[in-house]
């Protein structure tokens, strides 16, 4: 055995180190173990060196490149320079173009939002007085633009066009001392007169001293300039100075008017109400107490007219003076047989003149309608605004009676009739208010106004 | 015959001191984990290979040519993400016949060394991807035409590593 060994010594250590490495990767393997004696062993003794040489090596090259290698560096130098200039350049003109795109797009939306038609224009130039306030656009009357145009941005008028060139256009700024426009206030709604100082400031005249103006207030077109549409943003007060009989209001105008670029010249404007979130003015108004009526009759010399309702509701009143004209044309068509709308144009119209002669104890509004027409339908519901009149419209006394001609043109909040439709609607008359459902569960139908 | 050949070869030995071994050793290692950070370059070149056949035919004797193989190799494992004994076994081969080969041939002139590393990078890579492939199951390919170039490669460093590293041997 012992000769065997010696014989194959090397073999035998050969397979023994095989085998017991053999073993280790084995045991790493199936076990899914890690040998980290081994591994930390090695890392350590390798990685401090490692440190060393690394740091050695940035050293040396660090030395290298900066004191020892400097070849060319002055002629890096200048090139790099040069480019640095150029991407300075670059990236300036990069800015402008971004900054221009999100001035063009904050155009864009908001002349989207108005109603008015505009064009988007952009400044090229100022006026070469120095005492004027002008500039001058890029569009012309090749555009469509023509005297008197306004000219607007997102944030505040600007001006108004006052001379036309086949490419471009002179726009007198609000700034300017030769400019004038009708102005409104946000809160109090007093009108004014804007004028330019010559500066980057205007100021509002005529508004009375007992008006109520505070600083920071906004300022909006009113339109009656005839040049800018009303509803469009000004600027906002500034300064506030009590005067003489009017005020003296500074205005700082909502457009920059000393940084303009791009802005609208409106082409065809459009009146616009001011925004609906604006506080609007809720005056006190003293309501009188109620005249002594006529026994018997209302205000318009009729008697009071019956509801036509059969069930137990309240019966149906007339609560405004159209509403009771109306009734009154209505009974006396029926009254003289006229179907209104029926008739051919040119046709004999019901004498408004005549008067009711409706007997004692039976209401106007009970009167049979005519052959063909529809008996008014029971009301099935208990709507107060309608079966039950609100106590703010039955105890205001009743307003003096205005001409049908000249009808009352504030009317208080409660009894504020809606604007008339613009057209006939389902068969309703124009210039009736259309009915909601309960409405016209309730109502009687109404025949259509008299042709006047 | 055989064994006054030996007795000259032995005679004309030029053995290396144990701390310059372990120095190159450490330095081979240390090169290895360090130049790929400088060039990619170098992780063609497998140092602690050229070390180990350069150190077994140094020392001209198996035993001590599979312990060099081992060690280096189980460091170098330790130094990678493989299980620890990959390189162990194949340096161990290595280094083990190695010595075994310059009892039979000359390996002192530049030919046979070239031959020599060119042979055994040979061996060490494909017996690295059979282990890896067949005793790890890993997936491993072996690109023939890549590994005959970097053995050439190898052999023409070995070249001026082995002529660098015969400064350092000493006559005794």
């Amino acid at each position: 055995m012992e000769a065997f060994l010696a014989r194959y010594r090397n073999v035998t250590v050969l397979a023994l180190a095989l085998f017991a490495q053999l073993l280790l990767l084995g045991y790493q393997v199936k076990g899914d173990k890690d040998v980290r004696l081994i591994r930390v062993w090695a890392v350590t003794s390798i990685t401090p060196v490692a440190r060393l040489l690394h740091s050695g090596h940035q050293f040396v090259t660090g030395f290298w490149g900066r004191y020892v290698w400097l070849y060319g560096a002055g002629r890096q130098n200048e090139q790099l320079r040069g480019e640095l200039d150029r991407l300075r350049l670059e990236n300036q003109s990069l800015r402008n173009a971004v900054g221009a795109a999100s001035r063009l797009e904050i155009l864009a939306s908001y002349r989207q939002s108005i109603a008015s038609q505009t064009l988007i224009a952009e400044v090229i130039g100022t006026g070469a007085n120095p005492n004027s306030r002008v500039v001058f656009l890029d569009k012309g009357s090749g555009a469509g633009v023509k005297p008197g145009m306004a000219v607007i941005t997102a944030v505040g008028i600007v001006g108004k066009v006052q001379a036309v060139f086949p490419g471009s256009s002179l726009v007198l700024l609000i700034s300017d001392m030769h400019s004038g426009v009708g102005v409104l206030l946000e809160s109090s709604r007093v009108h004014g007169v804007l004028k330019g100082t010559g500066l980057n400031q205007a100021k509002i005249d005529y508004v009375p001293s007992e008006e109520k103006v505070s600083v920071g207030e906004k300022v909006y077109t009113s339109g009656e300039d005839r040049v800018y549409p009303k509803g469009l943003l000004v600027g906002t007060v500034a300064a506030v100075q009590p005067g003489k009989d009017f005020q003296e209001i500074t205005l700082r105008p909502g457009a920059s008017l000393n940084r303009l670029e791009e802005v609208l010249v409106v082409i065809a404007g459009v009146h616009e109400e001011l925004p609906e979130t604006l506080p609007r003015p809720q005056a006190p108004t003293e309501i009188l107490a109620a005249p002594p009526r006529e026994p018997g009759k209302d205000l318009l010399g009729t008697a009071p007219q019956a509801p036509a309702v059969s069930s137990g509701a309240e019966p149906y009143m007339p609560q405004t003076d159209a509403d009771k004209l109306k009734k009154r044309y209505q009974d006396l068509g029926r009254a003289q047989g006229h179907s209104f709308g029926e008739g051919l144009p040119g046709s004999k119209p019901p004498d408004f003149n005549l008067g009711l002669n409706v007997p004692a104890g039976r209401p106007a509004g009970a009167t049979k309608p005519p052959a063909g027409e529809p008996s008014p339908p029971a009301a099935t519901t208990s709507d107060p605004a309608v079966a039950s009149p609100p106590a703010q419209a039955k105890t205001p006394p009743p307003a003096p009676v205005p001409p049908p001609e000249a009808p009352r043109e504030d009317p208080p909040p409660q009894t504020r009739t809606p604007a008339p439709a613009p057209g006939p609607k389902n068969g309703q008359p124009a210039g009736e208010r259309p009915a909601s459902s309960t409405e016209q569960q309730q109502r009687p139908p109404a025949p259509r106004p008299p042709d006047r | 015959m055989q064994a006054s050949v030996k007795q000259l070869l032995e005679v004309d030995i030029n053995r290396m001191r144990p701390l310059v071994a372990v120095a190159v050793v450490m330095a081979a290692l240390l090169l290895q984990v360090f130049l790929p950070l400088l060039h990619s370059y170098a992780n063609l070149v497998d140092l602690p290979l050229l070390i180990t056949i350069y150190l077994a035919l140094l020392r001209r004797n198996p035993l001590a040519g599979l312990s060099i193989g081992a060690a280096i190799g189980l460091v170098q494992d330790g130094l990678s993400h493989q299980p620890v004994g990959l390189f162990g076994i194949i340096k161990t081969l290595i280094g083990y016949f190695s010595s075994s080969l310059t009892t039979v041939i000359e390996v002192e002139s530049l030919t046979a060394r070239v031959v020599l590393v060119c042979g055994f990078y040979l061996v060490h890579q494909f017996s690295f991807w059979t282990m890896q492939r067949f005793l790890l199951v890993q997936q491993a390919d072996f690109a023939g035409t890549r590994t005959l170039l970097l053995a050439l490669v190898n052999g023409l460093v070995a070249l001026l590593l082995y002529r660098l590293l015969d400064r350092f041997r000493e006559k005794t």
